[in-house]
């Protein structure tokens, strides 16, 4: 027999679906405007927004059918994880929302090359997907990938850095546009890894951080 | 309620795992443990191969669905299935010594005390049902004191203080049941065995013995038997699970801290029992 605690549950994931489409959008936008050189600044911060406010009805579910059925076990697990993915994608939208505004911070920068945003970008891309895909599946194989997709940004970050400091480049607006939104790359990467280590305390109630 | 937990299980883990002794006699983390606990009733076993470790000075939550063999259990801490037609196999060690190997039963039940569902006061004054247990036990000292003393423990003391003659019959549910608890007290016992105390008793009776067995863990070692799920999660400091397998025998399936258990249960019996998803 259905338990009323699954219907709850049921809404509450299709909510955390609903977020996670939004969140991988906004990223896309935003990388996709500072690759294009467009201005996605508006669209990126009112997905943001949004998002905001689904996060605030996740809390209220979560909390609600904490208060009405007391859950335990894999249900208080995937409960609470909610709460604490839900803040992940809000953060998702966030950096996107920073790289979105990094054009309109630093003026004309559509002659930067942006090689490493592109690779970079791509690996936190398929790391965003990984997760949410972990995420709504409870699939603690793909999640485990994630810490070593983040290792390959993190050492990406450092080469980054370490190569601007020593560039020739005379165009500093490049230099530190590409910076910003390397950290804010390497930021993103940071939350699917959160993400991952949620997905394998949800399976397996072995807590990671 | 994470923050609660975390302070309630402070080392309550560690702790436990580090006294596991596999000796079940020298353990003083361990104030009683069943080996091989088996009951009898007739010729069809209740309960079997029961081995647990109840930590001193803790609250144990025993839980399970109707039948399991929970009252079973706690019954052989005492002996009181001496009463009943039982046969009882393995042992149950208490303080290093197996109850059931010695033949003083009424020093077993000094020992270990139990109250039951239902408040079961003696037709007497308040104060004759806390000193009835001192009288028997042929109890010297200061009789006044040690009642007032364990009406205070109870915390019936300010509402009976005054009207210590009258019967105890007078008193509501949730005052008659701190009086049972308060008759268990007074001769001092080890460890407290409490058999769904709460479960006649409206919400605010049973809040007030809940936070009275929080208390009283400082100095007595409790097990209480509960079918609510919320109730062992708020008062236990460990958690023991028993189910009844396909012979209809009931078995201790799960044992450790009430978070470990209601957070991450290593058996899916309990995981489907605490979910609600029996059945």
């Amino acid at each position: 027999m259905r338990r009323l605690l699954d219907i709850g549950i049921n809404n509450l994931a299709n909510m955390m679906h609903d977020m996670s489409k939004i969140a991988q959008e906004c990223v896309t936008t935003a990388i996709d405007s500072y690759l294009n050189d467009e201005d996605a600044v508006n669209y990126v911060y009112s997905k943001a927004q949004q998002l905001t406010m689904l996060k605030d009805e996740v809390n209220d579910l979560a909390i609600e059918l904490i208060i009405r059925y007391q859950p335990l076990a894999s249900d208080l697990r995937y409960i609470s994880s909610c709460i604490e993915v839900a803040y992940d994608f809000v953060r998702f939208a966030r950096y996107a929302y920073d790289i979105a505004q990094v054009k309109t911070q630093l003026g004309n920068i559509a002659s930067c090359d942006k090689d490493i945003i592109v690779r970079i970008s791509n690996i936190v891309n398929d790391m965003l997907v990984k997760s949410i895909h972990a995420f709504n599946n409870k699939d603690m194989d793909t999640a485990k990938i994630l810490v070593d997709m983040d290792d390959e940004v993190d050492s990406l970050y450092r080469v980054s850095l370490s190569g601007m400091i020593n560039s020739k480049d005379v165009d500093i607006r490049c230099i530190l546009a590409n910076l910003l939104v390397i950290r804010y790359l390497e930021r993103i990467a940071d939350h699917t890894v959160y993400v991952g280590e949620l997905v394998r305390y949800i399976v397996s109630g072995e807590r990671m951080r | 309620m994470v923050r609660l937990w975390s302070y309630r299980d402070n080392g309550a883990t560690e702790e436990y795992n580090n006294s596991y002794n596999d000796d079940y006699y020298i353990d003083t983390k361990v104030i009683l443990a069943s080996k091989g606990l088996g009951v009898i009733y007739g010729n069809k076993y209740a309960i079997m191969d029961v081995n647990i470790k109840i930590p001193k000075y803790s609250v144990t939550a025993i839980i399970g669905p109707s039948g399991c063999g929970k009252s079973t259990l706690i019954r052989c801490f005492n002996r009181m299935n001496d009463l009943l037609d039982a046969k009882v196999e393995g042992q149950v060690i208490l303080n290093g010594v197996d109850i059931y190997s010695i033949d003083d039963v009424v020093e077993v039940r000094r020992r270990v005390g139990m109250v039951f569902q239902k408040p079961n006061p003696f037709p007497m004054s308040i104060y004759d049902n806390v000193a009835f247990g001192l009288r028997i036990n042929g109890f010297k000292g200061d009789m006044d004191e040690q009642v007032e003393w364990a009406l205070k423990e109870a915390v019936l003391w300010d509402e009976v203080k005054d009207r210590l003659d009258d019967n105890a019959y007078t008193l509501s549910g949730g005052q008659q049941q701190r009086l049972c608890i308060a008759r268990a007290l007074a001769i001092e016992p080890d460890v407290l065995l409490m058999d769904e105390p709460t479960a006649s008793l409206d919400p605010i009776a049973s809040t007030r013995i809940e936070q009275l067995i929080t208390r009283l863990k400082e100095r007595v070692t409790i097990i209480i038997i509960t079918h609510n799920i919320q109730q062992a999660a708020r008062i236990s400091d460990y958690v023991g699970v028993m189910m009844i397998d396909d012979r209809l025998v009931g078995r201790l399936v799960e044992f450790g801290t009430t978070r470990e258990v209601f957070e991450n249960p290593k058996n899916k019996l309990t995981e489907d029992y605490i979910s609600g998803r029996f059945g």
